[in-house]
């Protein structure tokens, strides 16, 4: 292959905005823990967003327990604890540990998790996460979940990274990014021609944040696909790293 | 080595994303070492079957770069069969496209026998999208009923990937293409080591999915380079008779 597609981290630090790690139930992939940090080592990223899959289909506080352990011993991961509605009330008492933690990037996921963004139980997790000054990043691969969020947000001081925007939500994505300053949208599903581009257009350049989803999915399609964006030096950089780092600091991540 | 993409497509969608001329398809693949990418027609396959298609030949007409599969459509067998008698026995097309999704007809169909019996005569591969994995088993018994014709099973069944493997084992006229939308991490390796690099290809399903998307799944594959070489270019350029 050509060797100009090589991961090059002199262009550019990466911060990867979207890793998963653990054991994903009907997938024969292998995403330990160690299969994450060697994916980083390979691509020599700098940072990376971790999310444990347990705490997405299983037992969250062991789930975020684990993203917490793994972060304590790989500097280059960030834990983001996951929330579940359909746990509630108990996902308040997760969002209210992990917050005494020093956590303030949260993620839910309602497909996976198969609640509806519109549901009660989301309602009081949302506002809880606006009084603490958090941020969520929340699955959203269908046109139906992007506007179910954005209601659920609306009114609060929330930013909302969208996980999953892809060819077949790309419209409903632009549309809630244009009506609510605070969405950003991560692009490791952000597969099509032009989409990524379209996306900076209409987001301005601080607002879309690059995720591999690895090592669930190939960390090359996504990266390769945003770092041959037709876009400028400047807009890449904050792609590739900027633009997370900047969230976490606003935010006041450790 | 030169890249062959055997599936991507020309003309509108209806997604918010840009139209790209015939040139800007072959100047992006290119970009990539992309040399050779093979279309059918968006249109064809959502709107008017007759009219994409004549889209698609003007659209490849004095490209060498660019290749075109016709789109069949069981709900029209008759046309289809007509529609094959008008393209394939030019070079500029390598084979016959249905897209399941679209046309809703189960693909072990009497019609969509019909085409695939037609189809033989011309000696090119039949592209195949298929929605689920209902359609998948469909497959299998075309497959089975034709296993002269070689098929190709569009985004290896996307999200249905690991069913794709087991029905490509039992029908091995079936191959794969390795590309699409859904990036999963170990399905080209699991395809090498259940069905065999010799019967995978590569596709992008361009402009839904970028090129350097599919590119880099490869990369990231777990398996040989002389596999990866065989997915990339070899297995196409021997299908598809390209030099």
């Amino acid at each position: 292959m050509d060797p100009g597609m090589e991961t090059n981290a002199k262009a550019s630090a990466i911060f990867d905005g979207f890793t998963v790690f653990g054991a994903w139930p009907n997938r024969p992939a292998d995403i330990r823990v160690e299969t994450l940090t060697a994916t980083l080592d390979r691509h020599r990223v700098t940072r990376a967003l971790t999310i444990c899959a347990e705490a997405i289909q299983g037992d969250g506080m062991t789930g975020n327990d684990r993203a917490m352990a793994a972060a304590a011993k790989d500097a280059r991961l960030v834990a983001v604890p996951v929330l579940n509605p359909a746990c509630y009330p108990f996902c308040l008492n997760e969002l209210e540990r992990m917050g005494q933690q020093g956590r303030r990037l949260f993620a839910t996921f309602p497909e996976t998790q198969e609640w509806e963004p519109d549901c009660l139980a989301f309602r009081p997790t949302v506002e809880a996460l606006a009084a603490l000054g958090a941020g969520l990043m929340a699955e959203a691969t269908r046109p139906s979940t992007v506007a179910g969020l954005l209601r659920a947000v609306a009114g609060h001081d929330l930013p909302l990274i969208l996980v999953g925007a892809n060819y077949r939500n790309l419209g409903e994505v632009l549309a809630a990014a244009t009506v609510h300053p605070q969405v950003y949208v991560e692009t490791h599903l952000l597969a099509a021609v032009g989409g990524l581009e379209r996306c900076l257009q209409v987001l301005g350049e601080e607002r879309v944040l690059f995720g591999s989803g690895a090592p669930l999915g190939y960390f090359s399609s996504a990266f390769l696909r945003a770092r041959f964006a037709a876009v400028t030096p400047k807009q890449m950089a904050n792609v590739l790293y900027g633009n997370t780092a900047a969230l976490l600091e606003r935010l006041g991540c450790p | 080595m030169p890249v062959i993409d055997i599936h991507a497509h020309y003309g509108t969608m209806p997604y918010s994303l840009e139209r790209q001329t015939p040139q800007q398809i072959a100047d992006l693949a290119k970009a990539f070492g992309i040399e050779r990418t093979c279309l059918s027609s968006s249109v064809a396959i959502a709107v008017d079957m007759v009219a994409g298609n004549q889209q698609l030949a003007e659209a490849i007409q004095g490209n060498a770069a660019l290749l075109g599969y016709v789109v069949v459509n069981p709900n029209s067998p008759e046309e289809s069969v007509e529609e094959m008698r008008k393209y394939l026995t030019s070079p500029n097309f390598v084979g016959a496209k249905m897209h399941a999704t679209h046309h809703g007809q189960p693909l072990d169909s009497p019609e969509t026998m019909q085409i695939v019996k037609s189809l033989l005569r011309y000696d090119k591969p039949l592209l195949v999208h298929v929605p689920d994995s209902k359609g998948l088993v469909e497959l299998e018994t075309l497959a089975k009923a034709y296993a002269s014709c070689p098929i190709i099973l569009a985004n290896m069944g996307n999200g249905d990937w690991p069913l794709a493997l087991h029905i490509a084992k039992r029908a091995t006229n079936l191959m794969l293409d390795v590309g699409g939308a859904d990036p999963a991490a170990d399905r080209i390796k699991h395809a090498v080591e259940q069905v065999g690099a010799h019967r995978l290809l590569f596709g992008t399903n361009t402009p839904l999915v970028h090129p350097l998307y599919a590119l880099g799944m490869v990369r990231d594959a777990e398996i040989p380079a002389f596999d990866k070489e065989r997915i990339l270019h070899r297995n196409a350029a021997k299908l598809l008779r390209l030099a």
